[in-house]
């Protein structure tokens, strides 16, 4: 077992109150396993992630990292965020090196391993462009290579493909599904796409409405590479969507009128009424 | 012997240009200091502004009393005029680095001084070349008051001279060349950089 986060409470001022915002959440990460944190929004579990980066400590309880407390930002955990964040002065191979020269990695070795992952993002030819050049998704990329570069023992991805378009997205979910294949990190994924967690993922935990805790582990018992029509994947989305929308109510009766609710029964949830086509 | 013009303005060029080079990292480092402390934003940064307003020639008094009548006073009113814009600008770009940027870097490793030079300094250098082009007027004006007031060699005593002997063809010849080096300095230097960074980031379409 890699990761542990154990009993950890976190804390918010908002407008002079105090706001729990993760509450008693206990979680393990196993070495190479792809875990995605899903929840209605507000419920912390971006704040979890930063945790895990080491840009955020948590008020009450521990984080362990190889049963080492986890440490500072950086150090074998890397971020990628919802847009790319790339340095806007430096080249894309620049960009992919950044954390390499931080590390003082010789500027030869740092070179070969940038170009070694810009290739595994199949954008070697844009090596020397700047990053206004290039395409929100291709951004993307290079984001992800400039992560995967460091060799880290822990990915985070903070809604990586939230601002990309649908085609866009699921290229891009299929390409991180093969580089996951083909690197086996660890990675800590937090999604509002159930379609996407369940596509990727080896479990899923889904969190509750503000203040967060985990409610659900989800165990994604479906073999490698998956594929977003997988009725497996289907039915369990349609699982942790039943459980989400509870949630997203509660969530809702709190900022709203005390008497909304969602609508349901529309939306074909229930797996008896398909009688067998799912088999 | 080259024309006294030339001479004059040559001499006018190098005062600028030490002053200038001074401000320049005068402007940057307090703009820095600023932009990255709460305290002292609080304190100089509210008079960064307001200090702005004072006209550079008010410090020539000061010059005079701790320089002499001489070069060095020229160029600390040239370094008062021109170190404020840079400053100003430095401190807003400084300001203006996006938190993500800065968490990214922070992932990746960078802290402390890899992250002031290799994030933060990059990060400002289009403040820093908005800055110098204001700055660049700043000091024109600057260096013009010095030299009327403190007759030595440079263009300015060119002109004061114009007006003693009444020729106003050479006033005019003057202000027109003082006019032209401003332009062709702003015009040849400072835009063509500007554009070049601009471009390079992509915040201007080539």
């Amino acid at each position: 077992m890699q990761l542990r986060v154990k009993g950890v409470n976190k804390w918010f001022a908002v407008k002079g109150e105090r706001v729990q915002v993760l509450r008693d959440v206990d979680l393990e990460v196993r070495q190479g396993e792809f875990l995605s944190l899903v929840g209605p929004s507000g419920c912390g579990k971006s704040t979890l992630l930063n945790m895990l980066a080491g840009l955020d400590q948590p008020d009450e309880g521990v984080l362990e990292l190889e049963g080492q407390p986890l440490r500072a930002a950086g150090d074998g955990k890397v971020m990628v965020f919802q847009e790319a964040a790339l340095f806007p002065w430096l080249t894309v191979q620049q960009n992919v090196e950044f954390g390499l020269q931080m590390a003082s990695v010789p500027a030869a070795q740092r070179s070969e391993r940038a170009l070694e992952h810009l290739r595994l993002v199949h954008l070697s030819r844009y090596a020397s462009a700047y990053p206004h050049e290039l395409s929100g998704g291709m951004k993307q990329r290079v984001a992800i290579a400039r992560a995967l570069v460091m060799e880290p023992h822990l990915l985070l991805m903070d809604e990586p493909f939230g601002a990309l378009d649908e085609q866009t997205r699921s290229v891009l979910q299929d390409e991180l599904q093969r580089i996951w294949l083909q690197t086996r990190k660890t990675v800590v994924f937090v999604t509002h796409s159930l379609a996407e967690a369940v596509l990727l993922s080896d479990r899923v935990a889904l969190f509750s409405a503000r203040p967060g805790r985990i409610l659900k582990v989800f165990e994604v018992e479906a073999s490698h590479p998956r594929s977003d029509g997988d009725p497996n994947l289907l039915l369990l989305r349609n699982e942790i969507k039943s459980l989400l929308s509870d949630e997203v109510t509660a969530l809702q009766q709190k900022e709203m009128d005390s008497d909304w609710t969602a609508e349901k029964g529309d939306l074909p949830t229930d797996m008896h009424r398909y009688l067998g086509s799912n088999i | 012997m080259p024309p006294p013009f030339l001479l004059a303005a040559a001499v006018s060029l190098r005062r600028i240009l030490i002053g200038f080079g001074i401000a320049l990292l005068l402007g940057t480092s307090l703009g820095l200091a600023v932009g990255r402390s709460k305290l002292l934003e609080d304190t100089i940064g509210v008079l960064l502004v307001g200090l702005g307003s004072v006209p550079s020639v008010a410090y020539l008094p000061v010059a005079l009393v701790w320089f002499g009548l001489n070069d060095r006073a020229i160029i600390f009113v040239v370094v008062i005029g021109s170190t404020l814009p840079i400053a100003v600008s430095v401190e807003s770009g400084v300001r203006s680095i996006p938190p993500l940027l800065l968490r990214a870097a922070l992932t990746l490793g960078a802290t402390g001084p890899l992250m002031f030079r290799h994030v933060t300094l990059p990060a400002i250098v289009p403040s820093i070349v908005a800055g110098m082009r204001g700055a660049w007027a700043f000091a024109w004006r600057s260096l013009m008051a010095g030299e009327l007031l403190i007759s030595t060699v440079g263009l300015g005593q060119v002109l004061m001279r114009g007006r003693e002997t009444m020729d106003m063809s050479q006033v005019l010849a003057v202000i027109l060349i003082i006019g032209a080096l401003g332009y062709a300095v702003d015009n040849l230097i400072f835009r063509k950089l500007e554009t070049r960074v601009r471009r390079k980031w992509g915040l201007e379409t080539a």
